[in-house]
């Protein structure tokens, strides 16, 4: 594989270099998963949504002017992909972005997922895909992908303070779930 | 009043929180089970999040990508190549038709505009082709040309379409 800086990669695939756009598949072919699972909820919609933004960022990739990272500006495709596909289906975004309050309710669907969870990581992970997907966004930017309220604020197109808000209130609700069906002592 | 300790034990999770505040939240919990519950709760969260790994993408998903976008690309260009042709003649046509409109001088009071371009036209023909204008003096040069070019317009638009669906049966041949 070549050693190639982000920069030096994107510049090469501006020159013409097609092939070289598989590097960056390669480095952000996961986390981009990961976003669009939380968003979707479905594993096929979330492959097919990744090539789709994939093949958008090459198109667009000629408008790329370094004045976000590239993983900022990705991302933000990658989320704008994933928010056209809700909609295409006709989910209604708003509904799944309502209140927080509505949706990390735990039944007993919830404990047996918990059953059959092969640890304390998945399990809480399927925690996460409970929650909104804007909240499960936020979880997974700044925590997988480590990326700074900053940087979130721009995927998200959201006010610095309203991403701070928003991550306070998904570490709530998972907090919540946790709590009301005791699981700590099993997740220590 | 809890929160905004909520807030605060946030904070604290973000390293947001300065002395005396962490004072206060250790204060606090000391005296407040439910707190310390919740602090613990965070922490979890907090600990176990920054270890969850990104799900991964089937193995072949970089080489299906690569496939599709060679697919693309292909159609890009093939489309560069129709359009390029379709404005080569649009323009070839449009350049003639006002090539023949504005070349020429006014007419005189005796012909209309039309007439004395085609009267001039064929003279231009005689000078250049010789006898081959013969043929061309009872005709509307004009009119000719441009439905000559329609004609080579949608031969080749036929031509190209022609093309691709072949092309296309021998991929599937392949695959």
């Amino acid at each position: 594989m070549k050693n190639l800086s982000e920069f030096e990669i994107i510049e090469s695939i501006k020159r013409g270099n097609q092939s070289d756009f598989s590097l960056l598949v390669d480095r952000y072919k996961d986390r981009a998963y990961s976003l669009l699972k939380r968003i979707l909820k479905d594993d096929m919609d979330a492959e097919e949504a990744l090539m789709d933004s994939f093949l958008k960022a090459y198109n667009s990739l000629k408008n790329f002017r370094y004045e976000a990272k590239f993983s900022t500006w990705f991302y933000r495709i990658v989320y704008n992909t994933g928010l056209t596909i809700i909609s295409n289906k006709k989910r209604k975004i708003r509904t799944e972005m309502s209140s927080i309050d509505e949706h990390f309710d735990l039944g007993e669907y919830d404990n047996e997922i918990y059953a059959k969870s092969d640890d304390s990581k998945m399990y809480l992970l399927k925690l996460v895909d409970k929650l909104p997907p804007r909240n499960a966004l936020v979880l997974v930017l700044f925590y997988i992908d480590d990326m700074t309220l900053n940087e979130i604020s721009q995927v998200l197109d959201i006010s610095l303070v309203n991403a701070k808000v928003l991550l306070h209130r998904s570490r709530n609700a998972l907090r919540d779930m946790i709590m009301k069906h005791n699981y700590q002592e099993e997740l220590l | 009043m809890k929160n905004e300790y909520d807030d605060m034990m946030n904070k604290y999770l973000d390293g947001e929180l300065n002395q005396t505040e962490i004072n206060e939240l250790n204060d606090m919990i000391s005296r407040d089970t439910e707190l310390l519950e919740k602090l613990k709760a965070y922490k979890l969260v907090d600990k176990h999040l920054k270890d969850i790994e990104p799900d991964t993408t089937p193995a072949d998903f970089t080489i299906r990508f690569m496939e599709r976008l060679n697919t693309v690309s292909e159609k890009l260009e093939s489309n560069k190549f129709f359009y390029s042709i379709i404005t080569f003649f649009f323009i070839s046509i449009v350049g003639s038709l006002v090539f023949l409109f504005t070349y020429f001088s006014e007419p005189t009071d005796e012909y209309n505009k039309t007439e004395y371009v085609i009267e001039k036209l064929n003279n231009y023909s005689v000078d250049i082709i010789g006898k081959i204008n013969e043929y061309f003096v009872n005709f509307d040069v004009s009119v000719a040309l441009v439905s000559a070019s329609l004609i080579c317009m949608l031969g080749l638009y036929f031509l190209y379409e022609f093309v691709k669906g072949h092309k296309r049966k021998v991929e599937a041949l392949h695959n």
